[in-house]
């Protein structure tokens, strides 16, 4: 019997673009996953450790992401940690691999540089399939060869799309028959970064989610394997650090917000909470709920590691019905932009500018009344 | 509000209690500049608007002067169907009181400030202020009375009684303070991104910041991107370095055991190397050999052979050296004939002609002599002659007495005085004359002298004239200077007398001509002197003589044996005779020179014949004993061999082994290419291949290092997460970018609509006076203008020309029409006002500037506008244009002189 932590898809270094501002903030929460990863591993006194592909975000990644991953890995010392290029960082020239920061990991840290099989020891073999480019069509796994007379528990590892994902065009395409066909205990994936079992294939996911629409991402696999005809037995361990959820609401009254506000509560510590918010605000909402939305909206911004609050851009005009327009241009200007905004055209001169954008109207009307609340005594 | 009644007193001008009535329609206040039109208005003014506890420096003036008295006006007015009458009095115990007419009596209403407030809202005026009151606290006032001194139009609007005035009748509402506050904050909201005049995007708002600042991302993001674009062609290159290196390794393994085949062939390639050496000595060994015979037989050749010729050589020289022992004798006996030519025969020649040559000389030198000897001879007499001259000459200068020239001075000196004075005494002397009919001896003494011409005598002295028996007359005069006079002249004569009595002589001519004679004499000497100085010079032609006879003497004395042809010889046969001989005596050397010459060369030529006659002599021993050697020596060589055909017989012998030997070195010669050099070259190219390989490689490997280093320095900068974080910042600011870019169009939109209404509105506002003045701006100015405009505020902006289709800016108008088009303005504004309930309009002396058919068009619109909607009150001057108008004329006395 052998018990192994199965990992993949740590991408280390990455831009995390698209977070903005907290980019920086973001990729750091990666090492600090790593570090879980580590205490698990060690809690779970696992023979080794296999780590299925994208180590790196790119080539390119930093000197001291390198370094950083490296101190990471090193935590593990002394279990074995088996490392596989991925398409990510695949196995060329110049390559991330040939860092000189990358030397000096620790002995315990295995590159899979070669198709052929690793002997774990007399009991285990490892079938690593590493990547030497960024895209292929060929089935990386292609090359295991099937079983002799041996006894020893089979483990591939690869990174690739497994051809039972819903995807055109897969890249490093995984044949799902492959652990029957070359007669594998365990196909150890990287590559889909959300947690996905399929036979004896398993991809564990990413570590920690890189996006919203991740699904079931933030986990690593504990494996047991104890050969012959016995199915793996698979723990699936959260190891996630920061909690991504995207929210698109349709808010009406004053309830729709404060349910919003609840579920958003119910998520746990708000600091660990990457938020995307998108709301659908109908009709000209009063003072009070447009008041309550950016009330929450401050609140989370205060609170969570990140908030992506995205605009309506039919956003609600505040309209206090206490506000009064000074008779004349002020007031006749009040109508006219609210008789564009319903599709109509004004009559004077404001009939000239019925063809301008509705968001442009609607925030020339927004304008109008703020300006009214602000000069009310 | 109209006026009835005007009450000052204590007024400026004022001091006593004046009243002025008004009509309801046309009113023409009349009087001289100065006569106090304005003070009228200006008391109305102060009634109705000033507080009247107002202590203004202004209404402190209205006080006349040097009096004491408080000022005081009371206006009647009628506002809205009620009838007021205010009284104020202004410094001294000030006070207001404002008085309504109610059923024919009047009703004090208010006092003191309440009445002023009360009287202001009437007049729809702004709080009095302590000031004096300006035409803006005026309501309505400000728009229909045009006073005096005052500018033709507010600063920047009409006040709000005015514009409330105007839009009660036309329905709208203008800027209030509650629509100023959105203008403003609409215009605040707008040039946060905006330029007020141009609508550009201003250069610090956030839109404006924000572009530049994504524009400076993007060239970073850029930079950053063209920088990982390299590190990505260095990984390029690695790929292409590591495929190059992995085929040179292959090549560099073939070529390592190509080496190692070619290294065996290499020592089969020494060993033959080493036959062919051995091969090579032998060949060598046996050619030495060969030679040493060849020498000694070529020794023994040669020595026969120049034995052989040395003999030849010998027999000749001998035969040359006694050709020149002949030569050298004839040159010998040549150099003797020539010594023998010149020594005996020329040299005595020249002697000969050299000794006749001095006899010519001598002989010539003797006729020149006695030439010269002739000539002194004829200038010896000459000298005698002037000699002779000169002495004659002087001794009649001795036995001459004449004056000298002194003598001559003095009495040429004393004429002349004597005649200065004779004629000054005739001037000074008393000129007396007798006419006397009768025949009558005149006497005079002493005498005078007398004038003839005249009749005159002229008396110098004291003088007795006896006339007949008549008498005698005496004339006494003359005085002490005529004496003087006479005294000096007979000094003078004395003189002259003197004088001439030393030469003997009766008049000065004959004393002049003793001194010409003097000077004439002198003369001659002098030039005779000159002449004998000029012969005798240096020397004294006589003693010259006595030398050149010496001369003959000794010439002659010199010439011994002169051949007896030559003593009748002239002088030209001399000379001939003399370049005859000398050219002889040259000719004579030349020859002499040229066989000296001769006999030097043939001397030469012998001694030269008799040295190589030695040489030749010399050469013959040396070649015997040449001869000698070499017999010497060809015996030695020989003495080895006995023979020469023994020795010939040995060199055959050698020769026939040597080609043997040589034709085996030939066969293995012909083997090196294939056993030596080859296997040789292409060692080399193997061992030439491996080393560029390796060199290849180590190129190779220095390049991927190079770009491995370049890609681990990109890395150190941390361009990954640079480029991460640029874009990062860039995509945070683009949404902000769309977001602000979305709230300027918002501001700009509602700046832009706002604005729309409002010109609307003014639009609206300004319609219905246009309407009113158009049709007088018309009449005014013949239809030159037709259309004032009118900004949003009220202001008038510009008059439509009508030939020109176009806006004239009032500005550019001429002062008079400026100020025309501006009571047209208020007269509109006027009416307006006019239409709920008749208003005052006052025009104080601003038509000045109209010329006459002007003001007879504006004395039509002003007639109009009493008859039917105003009254009018306007100030003038000159009454003329006005003459017959209906309406009240109120003549204006001189200030305070009624």
């Amino acid at each position: 019997m052998v018990r192994f932590l199965h990992t993949a898809d740590w991408q280390m270094g990455m831009k995390a673009v698209h977070v903005g501002e907290r980019a920086q903030d973001l990729r750091k929460t990666r090492y600090t996953t790593a570090e879980t990863i580590a205490e698990v591993a060690e809690a779970e006194d696992v023979d080794f450790v296999i780590v299925a592909g994208d180590l790196f975000e790119h080539h390119d990644v930093d000197e001291l992401d390198v370094k950083r991953t490296v101190d990471e890995l090193d935590r593990f010392d002394p279990i074995p940690v088996y490392v596989l290029p991925g398409n990510h960082d695949p196995l060329v020239p110049g390559g991330v691999w040939e860092r000189s920061s990358w030397d000096r990991v620790g002995d315990h840290v295995t590159l899979l540089r070669d198709e052929e099989p690793v002997h774990v020891d007399d009991s285990v073999t490892l079938y690593p399939c590493p990547l030497e480019q960024k895209q292929s069509s060929r089935d990386p796994t292609d090359w295991i060869p099937p079983r002799d007379d041996e006894e020893a528990i089979r483990i591939g590892i690869a990174h690739g799309a497994l051809d039972v994902l819903p995807a055109e065009n897969l890249n490093f395409p995984v044949s799902a028959d492959r652990p029957d066909q070359a007669d594998l205990d365990y196909l150890a994936l990287g590559d889909w970064h959300g947690y996905m079992k399929s036979g004896r294939a398993l991809y564990p996911g990413t570590p920690e989610p890189t996006g919203f629409d991740e699904e079931d991402p933030g986990n690593v696999a504990l494996v047991e394997l104890s050969g012959g005809e016995a199915e793996p037995i698979v723990d699936k361990e959260n190891v996630q650090t920061l909690r991504w959820a995207a929210f698109e609401e349709s808010v009406e009254d004053v309830t729709d917000v404060e349910a919003l506000g609840a579920e958003i509560e119910g998520l746990g510590d708000p600091t660990e909470l990457v938020l995307r918010v998108d709301l659908s605000l109908a009709g000209d909402l009063s003072s009070d709920v447009v008041q309550q939305i950016q009330t929450l909206r401050d609140q989370l911004d205060d609170e969570a590691f990140l908030l992506q609050w995205e605009e309506d851009q039919t956003g609600p005009i505040a309209i206090d019905p206490d506000t009064d327009l000074p008779d004349g241009p002020i007031r006749r200007t009040d109508e006219a932009l609210a008789t564009i905004l319903d599709g109509e055209i004004p009559d004077g001169p404001g009939q000239d500018f019925a063809d301008r954008e509705e968001e442009t109207v609607r925030q020339a009307r927004r304008l109008l009344h703020r300006i009214a609340q602000e000069v009310e005594p | 509000m109209i006026i009835e009644e005007i009450t000052v007193n204590n007024w400026r001008g004022y001091r006593d209690p004046h009243t002025f009535e008004f009509d309801d329609g046309f009113n023409l206040v009349v009087g001289r500049n100065e006569a106090g039109k304005s003070t009228l208005f200006e008391a109305m003014t102060r009634a109705l608007i000033d507080r009247h506890n107002s202590r203004a420096e202004p209404i402190k003036r209205i006080r006349p002067l040097g009096s004491s008295l408080a000022p005081e006006v009371t206006v009647v007015f009628r506002s809205d169907g009620t009838r007021y009458k205010v009284h104020k009095r202004f410094l001294d115990d000030p006070s207001s009181e404002l008085h309504t007419e109610r059923d024919g009596g009047w009703e004090l209403d208010h006092e003191g400030d309440k009445a002023d407030e009360v009287l202001r809202s009437i007049l729809e005026g702004d709080k009095p202020a302590r000031t004096e009151a300006r035409p803006e606290h005026r309501g309505l006032a400000q728009a229909l009375w045009y006073l005096q001194d005052e500018p033709s139009l507010p600063d920047d609007a009409w006040s709000d009684a005015v514009n409330q005035g105007l839009t009660g009748l036309v329905d709208q509402v203008s800027s209030t303070e509650a629509e100023q506050v959105f203008l403003n904050r609409i215009q605040d909201a707008y040039e946060d991104t905006w330029t007020p005049e141009k609508g550009r995007v201003s250069k610090n708002s956030e839109l404006s910041d924000l572009e530049d600042e994504i524009a400076e991302l993007e060239d970073e993001v850029a930079d950053v991107e063209q920088r990982r674009e390299k590190v990505a062609g260095f990984r390029s290159d690695l790929e292409e370095f590591a495929i190059r290196r992995d085929e040179k390794e292959e090549s560099l393994e073939e070529a390592r055991e190509e080496l190692e085949t070619l290294e065996e062939a290499l020592d089969a390639a020494e060993e033959f190397e080493a036959k062919l050496e051995g091969q090579e000595q032998a060949v060598e060994d046996l050619q030495a050999r060969l030679e040493d015979f060849e020498d000694d037989l070529d020794g023994v050749q040669e020595r026969t052979e120049e034995i052989d010729d040395l003999s030849n050589e010998l027999e000749d020289l001998r035969a040359r050296a006694q050709e020149h022992e002949a030569k050298a004798k004839q040159a010998k006996d040549n150099a003797e004939s020539h010594r023998e030519r010149w020594k005996e025969e020329l040299e005595p020649e020249l002697k000969d002609v050299e000794a006749d040559l001095d006899q010519l000389r001598h002989l010539k030198e003797l006729r020149s002599l006695e030439e010269r000897q002739e000539v002194l001879q004829q200038q010896s007499e000459r000298v005698e002659e002037i000699r002779d001259d000169l002495e004659d000459q002087r001794s009649q200068l001795e036995e001459l007495t004449a004056p000298t020239d002194n003598e001559r001075d003095q009495l040429n000196q004393a004429r002349s005085e004597l005649r200065l004075v004779e004629a000054k005494e005739d001037s000074t002397a008393i000129r007396v004359g007798f006419d006397i009919e009768t025949d009558v001896d005149i006497v005079a003494e002493p005498e005078p002298a007398t004038d003839p011409e005249e009749g005159e005598h002229l008396v110098t002295q004291p003088t007795v004239f006896t006339i007949g028996d008549i008498g005698e007359v005496s004339v006494r005069g003359g005085g002490e200077s005529i004496e003087e006079l006479a005294e000096r002249r007979q000094e003078l004569e004395e003189t002259i007398d003197e004088l001439l009595d030393r030469y003997d002589v009766d008049d000065p001519q004959a004393f002049s001509g003793l001194v010409e004679r003097r000077i004439q004499l002198e003369d001659r000497i002098e030039d005779l002197k000159g002449r004998l100085e000029e012969r005798t010079g240096d020397e004294d032609p006589m003693d010259q003589l006595e030398t050149v006879r010496r001369e003959i003497q000794a010439t002659k004395e010199g010439i011994d044996d002169i051949p007896n042809a030559w003593e009748d010889l002239e002088a030209g046969e001399i000379d001939d005779k003399f370049d005859d001989l000398r050219n002889r005596k040259e000719r004579l050397i030349d020859e002499i020179e040229d066989e000296q010459k001769m006999e030097q060369e043939t001397q030469q030529r012998h001694l030269e014949l008799v040295e190589e006659g030695e040489s030749l002599h010399q050469q013959v021993t040396q070649t015997e004993s040449r001869i000698d050697r070499l017999r010497e020596e060809k015996a030695e060589i020989l003495d080895n061999y006995g023979t020469r055909d023994n020795l010939e017989e040995q060199v055959d012998k050698v020769q026939g082994s040597l080609q043997d030997e040589q034709e085996t070195l030939e066969d293995l010669q012909d083997q090196v290419q294939e056993m030596v050099e080859e296997p040789r070259q292409r060692h080399e190219q193997a061992e030439n291949r491996v080393a560029r390989l390796e060199e290849d490689i180590q190129e190779i490997d220095k390049k991927i290092q190079d770009r491995q280093v370049r890609i681990e320095e990109a890395a150190g900068e941390g361009l990954y997460s640079k480029s991460a974080d640029l874009e990062a910042s860039l995509n945070a600011k683009r949404r902000r970018l769309e977001v602000v870019r979305r709230r300027a169009e918002g501001s700009k939109l509602l700046h832009d609509i706002v604005d729309a209404y409002k010109r609307e509105q003014a639009e609206a506002l300004a319609r219905p006076l246009q309407k009113i003045v158009e049709p007088w701006l018309e009449l005014l100015t013949d239809d030159a203008y037709e259309e004032l405009q009118l900004d949003e505020a009220l202001m008038p902006e510009a008059v439509k020309s009508t030939r020109y289709d176009t806006s004239l800016p009032l500005s550019e108008l001429s002062h008079g029409t400026q100020e025309q088009v501006i009571v047209l303005l208020r007269l509109g504004i006027g009416v307006l006002l006019s239409e709920e309930e008749r208003q005052l309009v006052v025009v104080d002396d601003r038509l000045v500037n109209a010329d006459a058919i002007r003001m007879k068009r504006l004395r039509i619109i002003l007639e109009e506008v009493a008859a039917n909607h105003c009254q009018v009150i306007v100030a003038t001057c000159n009454d003329t244009p006005y003459a017959g108008i209906e309406g009240e004329v109120i003549r204006v006395p001189d200030e305070g002189r009624q």
